[in-house]
């Protein structure tokens, strides 16, 4: 009970969140390409499952296609037609590092927990969409539905957001939305990313900071130390404040890099800092899918 | 070396008591090595972007160290620890000397008071002597042995003055003088420890000391100079005593207690002595059986033997008992005691009642006028065993002598200046030498009607005391017993004479009081000595005699000057006590004078300071500061300001809301249109049950009125006295719990002038269920309220009571409960008050009767004590309302009926009549 807890609040937050959009319709830029088919029609005649309409035999039909049935019934031959329907699958990947799980102040969210209701947001509206969405790599298949929204979002919740996670198996043309503080540097960055966008995938960043992360309101004689496993010695920094200025200047350029990474790639990027509404993120991240699908 | 360094080290004028500790400052540069090598701990903090900030600053700046000027404040703190620690204690050089010392010590009761600081002071010369081996002489006026003085080892004078207290004498200079005289004091210090007083001689000594090499005097400040007390006499209210002082430097303000046998307090008074002046008077307030029981006065803060005012059998007011008739009618002017009362009262203390009554007061005088006259056996045994018996004539002793008479009386009395006499009325004649009455001066006057007649003889002259112009005797007197019989041959009131309206009879009872000063049984003297029973010791305090106190020869008691022999203290023959003071002439000490040759200083330079408790004081508060300076270098001081700051913060709203008046009550004004429409109101208890069920009731009264009568009102108000305007309610309702607190002087004030102005206040305790577990006992509440209202004599609600007709005919009163008492105004035709009564008092809980919820409903069961009570309990209300409006208008309506009869009209049917036919209302069945 007590481990369920904070994923079921997290959840709520999550649909509140949610629940103030209008569904959003990933639109496939692709579409033909993709297998799985979906639930919405396209008001077109493609493969689906619902019938859309007989139209006469061309020879280039091929003659399984013939509806012999309705055939039968007079002296025209006629092909049966189903409405095109398509679903789009769109692949989560949160980071679960430690210093992801980290907040300057009780009174912010983790930087974890905010990534997570973002991502559970955003599933929770393109799965009321119709969508399919997943964990990449976690989730044997993509689901939809509202039984496929439970599972997407405890797994969202729960997620180790392993690194090796973004190697994982994703279908051509899927797309992917990749919510981290991208602390591992841009290089490493830029390669992952290089990666995916290379699938081919298209998909959005979601940049996860900590207030303090940017302004380092930090004063006199600290040490400093990773979170996690001490994979890096503890800093001494002997007046703190000295190294503000600088400092800050060195994480706006961090962030640059990012956003450069991001418009190379043609994705969009959306900054968030964790002392801000996540709503503002959920806007952002909105116009951001919706643009990219105009 | 090792020795000194025990006994104590000496560095200049600082001398360490305890030098080893000193070795602690060797621990500084082991400190300062290790200051150095820790640097403060940083402060631990979590930080993701950790990678970033390295390409910032990959290395440490520099390895942080404690800062030089923090290093150094801390070493100094140690440092400091260290020197404390040694037990520093600072000798000014001015009490220090090389030379041996000659020590006077003035150990009389003057000195008590500032015995101590003399004591402190000598130790310190004979322990400074001691550490420099140098020889101490010591003189003292009583603790010395026989053994003229010299100059000995300093420790045999430490063992001394060890033993050294205050006497209860006087310091006697001249014998300390005399001590000294053979004593060579050149070549030494003499140091002459003073109590600031001089009895005489000490202009004596002061020229022996001056012949040392170094003579000083020290003087104790005047806060220490002891208080003597004067006389004390009595005043009609308690009695006054007189405070001197010998040192009027300053101003001093102390108190003095008024000491029982017990040494329990029984009064305090302050006393206040203002710069330059050296008398002033204490004033006490004290019942006279109080006043009787004081034994002793002591200034506070004084604490010596001279300080102590002792008081004996000559103490206290003599208790006068005036025996009356017993049922004496008669208006106070026309009553024979209340003259010989008035003429007294400033001087004694007079009770008056039957013989039964008086005795067990044990009064020292019964004044006995003939309307009273007894010859009962135990007023001859009061004046047997020493009572004094005052005596006036009248018509009664005229007609019948008794044997308690000082002269035989001829039977009848003797009018002059009558219609049918000849002779005129007669004037006092001039007093004899041998009257206590000799020198009064006689008004002219002064004229006799009526006396009664002594028969004539030789014992009668010798027992006359005044006689009249042609020599018959008006007052004369004799022994009896122990005791005395005095009789006035006239009437103690103005029926006989006008003696007792003028100054003349009162200069004579005053006269006659002085002949009964004490307590009968004690008047008898005795010739044999006084014993000591308690003296003082030279603190004040009253011990057992030691054994060298001897008695006082009675005839030499009064001349006795106290000595050891003789100290001062309660000294007792038989049941007589007398008390021998310690000073018996205030006046005639006075304070030292400044001798030529000796230096004068006040007491306490010498005093060794010890400075260790300033040293860890100020190391205390280094550590303090050195807290702050440890945040503030690892830079976690604004650490502290948010909250420091919420703190502030909400210290200051708190104050705010402390400072803010709660005023929103205080300005719920009462609408004027209170004064156009009819609103009643109930005092707001602060109690809410109770204050809600008040409201209830007067709006259930309110809805029974409005159905019943055609009195209209519109609505209730609840008031608090001390703020509303009360000037628009014909009556307030009050429920008076039992805790209720007294009232405010505003409140009384707004509550009389509401009732003096024509308002009615219904008290009502609530508790006649009570009563059974109550009983009759005062209700503490009402008792608390009524305090300082204006409230008239009040009896039971009499059966014809305007309160049982003004609308119902009733004769309960029923709330609750029926069966409490109602009271009101015992004058039912009192004042300008139209006959209303200011007050109604019940406890039946009206309330509980007439409360109604929005509804009109009734909200409380009744008890049904009576049949229909909640019927009763409105038809009440409904008078009582009536009764407050009305006045007693209704009182005249009984008699309609006979009116209307009288006027010669036919007697018309009941329905017709008008208001009458509401009196028939409360009979139906």
């Amino acid at each position: 009970m007590t481990t369920a807890s904070p994923n079921l609040n997290l959840r709520r937050e999550a649909e509140t969140l949610a629940a103030a959009y209008p569904a959003l319709m990933a639109e496939a830029e692709r579409v033909a390409a993709v297998v799985s088919q979906g639930v919405h029609g396209r008001r077109r005649p493609g493969q689906g499952e619902t019938f859309w309409q007989y139209r006469n035999y061309h020879g280039s039909d091929s003659a399984h296609h013939i509806d012999w049935r309705r055939s039968a019934r007079g002296d025209q031959i006629f092909v049966r037609e189903n409405e095109w329907e398509a679903a789009n699958t769109v692949y989560f990947w949160r980071d679960g590092a430690a210093g992801m799980d980290w907040r300057s102040s009780d009174k912010l969210p983790t930087k974890k927990d905010r990534a997570s209701i973002l991502c559970m947001s955003l599933a929770s509206l393109l799965m009321r969409a119709g969508e399919r969405c997943a964990v990449m790599n976690e989730s044997r298949r993509p689901r939809s539905g509202r039984h496929g929204l439970e599972r997407v979002t405890r797994r969202l919740a729960i997620t180790e957001g392993a690194p090796e996670n973004l190697r994982g198996d994703i279908p051509a043309h899927a797309r992917v939305v990749i919510a981290s503080d991208f602390l591992e540097g841009a290089d490493v960055w830029r390669e992952r990313l290089s990666r995916l966008s290379a699938r081919p995938a298209r998909g959005a960043l979601i940049h996860i900071i900590d207030p303090a992360e940017r302004a380092f309101p930090y004063k006199g004689r600290m040490q400093l130390r990773l979170p996690g496993n001490l994979q890096l010695p503890p800093l001494l920094v002997g007046r703190a404040e000295r190294a503000q200025a600088e400092y800050q200047a060195k994480f706006a350029a961090h962030v640059d890099s990012i956003a450069q990474i991001a418009r190379r790639l043609d994705w969009p990027l959306i900054t968030h800092e964790t002392d801000k509404s996540a709503n503002t993120a959920m806007t952002a991240l909105y116009a951001a899918i919706a643009g990219a699908n105009a | 070396m090792p020795a000194s360094l025990i006994s104590g080290l000496i560095v200049g004028p600082v001398t360490f008591l305890a030098p080893l500790a000193l070795l602690g400052l060797i621990a500084l540069p082991l400190i300062w090595w290790l200051l150095r090598v820790t640097p403060p701990s940083p402060k631990k903090q979590v930080f993701p972007p950790l990678r970033i900030l390295q390409d910032v600053m990959t290395e440490e700046e520099t390895p942080d160290s404690t800062p030089l000027w923090l290093l150094l404040f801390r070493l100094l703190l140690v440092a400091i620890i260290a020197v404390a620690l040694a037990r520093p204690i600072l000798f000014q050089a001015e009490g220090v000397t090389d030379r041996p010392v000659a020590i006077v010590i003035d150990d009389g009761w003057d000195a008590a008071a500032n015995w101590n600081t003399a004591m402190r002071e000598a130790e310190t010369r004979i322990a400074d002597a001691r550490r420099k081996n140098l020889d101490v002489l010591l003189v003292s006026s009583y603790s010395g042995t026989d053994a003229l003085p010299a100059f000995g080892p300093a420790a045999d004078a430490m063992r001394q003055v060890k033993a050294m207290r205050p006497a209860a004498l006087p310091t006697n200079h001249t014998s300390l003088a005399n001590q000294l005289e053979t004593t060579d004091l050149s070549g030494s210090d003499t140091v002459w420890l003073s109590s600031g007083i001089d009895f005489g001689g000490a202009a004596t000594l002061a020229a022996k000391l001056e012949t040392a090499q170094g003579a000083k005097r020290l003087t104790p400040n005047s806060e220490v100079s002891p208080l003597i007390p004067g006389s004390a006499e009595e005043t009609a209210n308690g009695f006054r005593a007189v405070w001197h002082r010998v040192e009027t430097n300053s101003l001093r303000t102390t108190d003095v207690t008024a000491h029982g046998r017990d040494g329990a307090v029984l009064a305090r008074a302050d006393i206040t002595f203002s710069p330059g002046v050296d008398t002033t008077e204490a004033e006490f307030e004290l019942p006279s059986e109080l006043r009787s029981r004081v034994t002793a006065l002591r200034a506070s803060g004084s604490n010596t033997a001279g300080s102590v005012k002792l008081l004996d059998d000559s103490w206290g007011r003599p208790l006068i008992g005036i025996l009356t008739p017993k049922a004496d009618t008669g208006s106070p002017l026309l009553s024979e005691p209340f003259y010989a009362q008035t003429a007294l009262a400033p001087f004694a203390d007079i009770y008056t009642g039957s013989l039964d009554e008086l005795l067990p007061l044990a009064p020292s005088i019964i004044i006995m006028p003939d309307a009273a006259r007894t010859s009962d056996e135990a007023l001859k045994d009061f004046v047997e065993t020493g009572g004094l018996l005052i005596r006036f004539a009248g018509p009664r002793l005229a007609k019948r002598p008794d044997d308690l008479l000082p002269v035989l009386l001829r039977e009848g009395g003797r009018e002059l200046g009558g219609a049918l006499t000849w002779q005129d009325p007669q004037h006092i004649a001039t007093f004899a030498e041998d009257s206590p009455f000799f020198g009064l001066k006689i008004p002219g006057d002064i004229t006799v009607q009526r006396q009664v007649m002594a028969q004539p003889g030789a014992q009668t002259d010798s027992r006359t005391w005044a006689r009249l112009e042609d020599g018959s005797p008006i007052v004369t007197s004799s022994q009896q017993g122990f005791g005395r019989i005095v009789l006035f041959h006239v009437t103690a009131g103005p029926e006989w004479s006008n003696l007792p309206v003028g100054g003349l009879y009162v200069d004579m009872l005053r006269r006659l009081l002085t002949l009964a000063r004490s307590t009968p049984g004690k008047l008898q003297s005795g010739t044999g000595d006084w014993a000591p029973e308690r003296v003082l010791s030279g603190y004040g305090r009253l011990i057992t005699p030691p054994i060298e106190v001897l008695p006082i020869a009675n005839d030499a008691f009064e001349t006795t000057v106290i000595s050891a022999e003789h100290p001062p203290g309660l000294y007792r023959q038989g049941a007589r006590r007398k008390a021998l003071n310690t000073v018996s002439n205030p006046d005639a000490l006075s304070p030292m004078a400044d001798y030529d040759g000796i230096k004068t200083a006040p007491y306490g330079e010498t005093k060794p300071v010890t400075l260790g408790g300033v040293l860890l004081g100020l190391a205390l508060i280094m550590l303090a500061i050195d807290a702050i300076l440890a945040l503030l270098v690892s830079g976690r001081l604004s650490n502290l300001r948010p909250r420091r700051a919420a703190g502030l913060a909400s210290a200051l709203v708190m104050a705010a809301i402390a400072i803010t008046p709660i005023d929103g009550h205080a300005q719920e004004a009462i609408p004027t249109s209170d004064a156009l429409e009819l609103h009643f109101a109930y005092v707001k208890t602060g109690d809410a049950r109770l204050d809600r069920m008040s409201d209830a009731a007067m709006t259930g009264l309110v809805t029974q009125l409005n159905m019943r009568t055609t009195i209209e009102p519109v609505g209730v108000r609840g008031l608090d006295p001390e703020t509303d305007s009360l000037l628009f309610y014909p009556f307030l309702y009050w429920p008076v719990a039992r805790d209720a607190p007294s009232l405010s002087l505003r409140a009384s004030t707004a509550l009389n002038a509401f009732m003096a102005g024509g308002g009615t206040i219904i008290f009502d305790t609530q508790d006649a269920g009570d009563q059974a577990i109550l009983g009759n006992r005062t209700h503490p509440g009402l008792a608390r309220v009524t305090a300082s209202l204006d409230i008239p004599r009040l009896g039971a609600v009499p059966d014809d009571h305007v309160l049982t007709k003004s609308f119902y005919l009733t004769q309960v009163y029923p709330g609750r409960w029926a069966n409490g008492t109602v009271w009101v105004d015992r004058n039912a035709n009192g004042s300008a008050r139209d006959g209303v009564s200011s007050v109604i008092i019940g406890s039946n809980d009206w309330a509980a009767g007439w409360a109604m919820d929005g509804n009109g409903e009734f909200i409380q069961s009744l008890e049904q004590d009576i049949p229909r009570q909640r019927e009763m309990a409105q038809r009440f209300g409904v008078n009582l309302a009536m009764y407050a409006l009305a006045g007693n208008y209704k009182s005249d309506q009984v008699h309609a009926a006979a009116l209307i009869e009288r006027l010669g009209q036919p007697e018309r049917e009941p329905e017709n009549m008008g208001p009458s036919i509401l009196l028939d209302e409360g009979d139906e069945p």
